[in-house]
């Protein structure tokens, strides 16, 4: 998934956060159009929150095919008339990413006009946009617009998405108006430096950024990844006590014999071990005399938490412009793709000279 | 008048549901007392050294894990590893410096969770933010109560069950062929490790 997928998703996230599936929003009664009160009765009502909580049990469950069923007969017994039941259909196919079926259930839930029409708006938009289709980007735009519009402009991220999804369509100067929008609604959000790298070059919207850290190594030395900017960046995750890790460790040693003298070239061993004696020692019978980062934390240490590490070993390969160009690289691949990255590097270097 | 009341009384009914499902526990974790122990001829891997039996099995079903936990830990990226211990000698086993190693097919070495953070893995998961601070409380320690006690040793002619929490994603979960690697067991002073092919 690239960085802006991860964006519009984040927002998808936030959404789910506020109406996920453990806690149904109640329908707007006195938007919603007039129900048939003489069928309507209170069997049905409670028929109609039995098969409801099943659909959301099933969600739950992540049986989606079967979720959708029972969001289908719950709309059957308001008469079509269940913004939830259809936002509820469109999270279930947003979950297994089927876009195209999550658009149709959210177009229905907001012509219902439910009170969290904004939401579903920006769900509808996420949608349209993750479809990754020239053909939906227009209509993504329009519900970035919409959720403006019945947000009152207070909400930041609608910018950012709007942003991203005028980009992708070529429209790159709307597209910029409204990232510099959200910049100035947003001064401090976590995500500025990537904005202002597609602000600065849009074609970068298809990059993943790698997080930004600022640790102190073992020897001393201030490591931050925004001051190593230009660079090819190799994070080597590792521990002592994992054999597999071991196993590679001749592969990465290898690397850093190669590389070791090239200026544009850093190498960093991100350590997971708790016991230090037990990484120092090992550190030092490899002689591993690259830089080394260790705090203790083994699976909670602080760089691998930041990029989600959940097993090891683990590599990621930073290009000079901050861009993860490739995770979970192993051996010859990862030693080739460092060369490749690098050679291209210096390509640009002598042209830039020239 | 009527309209109002079936309306109040679906409004209730719902808010009961969501009551239930969100505002309250934010897991309605079957108490560890209520759910059947299995038997040991459940186990699909066991390794034995020195008296030290060891028997482990991934639990892969969904449903049962959904009606033990109230929460689907395979989609929430969660992959529980039952474990038996069997002591049969009369000496202690040190548990505390044992490594519990859950090794994928490509030779990669799986996050091992705490179980509360494994709890609050399937929290987030579920994107529950707002719940019931007791009720999320007892959530948890529920939850927890299903963990294999590694912090106690295991005495002579003792037997213990729990279960391990990896961070393992659900489609490489699908995958499966894993393997549990046991490091640093006292009992097996030489450091070979205990491995078990797990389905």
């Amino acid at each position: 998934m690239n960085q802006a997928s991860r964006k519009v998703a984040f927002v998808f996230v936030v959404y789910l956060l506020l109406f996920g599936f453990a806690s149904p929003s109640i329908p707007a009664q006195e938007n919603a159009k007039p129900e048939n009160t003489t069928t309507f009765d209170m069997a049905a009502a409670e028929e109609f929150a039995r098969v409801f909580s099943l659909a959301v049990e099933l969600g739950r469950r992540g049986r989606t095919e079967e979720a959708v069923k029972n969001f289908e007969k719950a709309i059957e017994l308001k008469k079509g008339q269940c913004a939830e039941c259809y936002q509820g259909i469109g999270q279930a196919y947003f979950q297994v990413t089927k876009y195209r079926d999550a658009v149709m259930a959210l177009k229905q839930a907001i012509a219902l006009k439910p009170q969290n029409e904004a939401a579903l708006t920006n769900m509808l938009g996420v949608a349209l946009y993750q479809q990754d289709d020239r053909r939906t980007f227009d209509e993504a735009i329009a519900a970035f617009k919409r959720v403006i519009e019945l947000s009152g402009d207070k909400l930041p991220k609608a910018h950012l998405n709007l942003g991203y999804a005028l980009i992708k369509a070529d429209k790159e100067a709307e597209g910029k108006a409204e990232l510099k929008r959200y910049l100035e609604m947003e001064p401090k959000a976590p995500n500025t430096d990537e904005v202002k790298a597609v602000l600065a070059n849009p074609k970068m919207i298809k990059a993943r950024f790698a997080a930004d850290f600022k640790v102190k190594t073992v020897a001393g030395t201030e490591l931050s990844l925004k001051a190593l900017k230009g660079k090819i960046i190799f994070l080597d995750f590792w521990a002592a006590w994992c054999g597999p890790c071991r196993v590679e460790m001749p592969a990465v040693k290898a690397i850093w014999e190669k590389y070791k003298d090239d200026k544009n070239f850093v190498m960093v061993g991100i350590n997971l071990d708790s016991d230090k004696k037990a990484f120092s020692d090992y550190v030092k019978k490899e002689e591993m005399l690259w830089m080394q980062y260790f705090d203790g934390g083994g699976w909670e240490n602080k760089v691998a938490r930041l990029y989600g590490v959940y097993s090891i070993p683990f590599t990621v390969l930073i290009d000079n412009e901050g861009v993860i160009k490739a995770t979970g690289l192993r051996g010859v691949q990862l030693y080739n793709k460092i060369g490749d990255l690098l050679n291209r590097l210096k390509e640009k270097e002598s042209e830039t000279t020239k | 008048m009527v309209n109002r009341m079936i309306r109040c009384r679906l409004a209730t009914l719902i808010l009961l549901v969501s009551g239930l499902m969100g505002c309250g526990k934010p897991f309605d974790v079957k108490p560890r007392t209520k759910v059947d122990t299995p038997t040991a001829t459940t186990y699909t891997a066991k390794a034995e050294v020195n008296g030290l039996m060891l028997n482990a099995e991934a639990l892969t079903d969904e449903d049962k894990l959904y009606d033990t936990f109230d929460g689907n830990l395979i989609l929430a990226g969660i992959l529980p590893v039952r474990v038996k211990l069997q002591n049969s000698g009369a000496e202690k086993v040190e548990l505390k410096s044992a490594k519990f190693e859950l090794r994928g097919a490509t030779n990669s070495v799986f996050k091992l969770l705490e179980a509360e953070k494994a709890y609050k893995q399937l929290r987030k998961y579920y994107g529950i933010t707002i719940y019931n601070k007791r009720g999320n409380s007892e959530s948890k320690a529920d939850f927890s109560t299903y963990a294999l006690d590694v912090k106690k040793s295991l005495a002579g002619n003792e037997t213990r069950e729990g279960l391990l929490f990896f961070a393992v994603p659900n489609e490489v979960i699908k995958e499966g062929n894993f393997r549990l690697v046991v490091r640093k067991l006292n009992r097996a002073r030489s450091d070979s490790p205990l491995e078990l092919q797990l389905q």
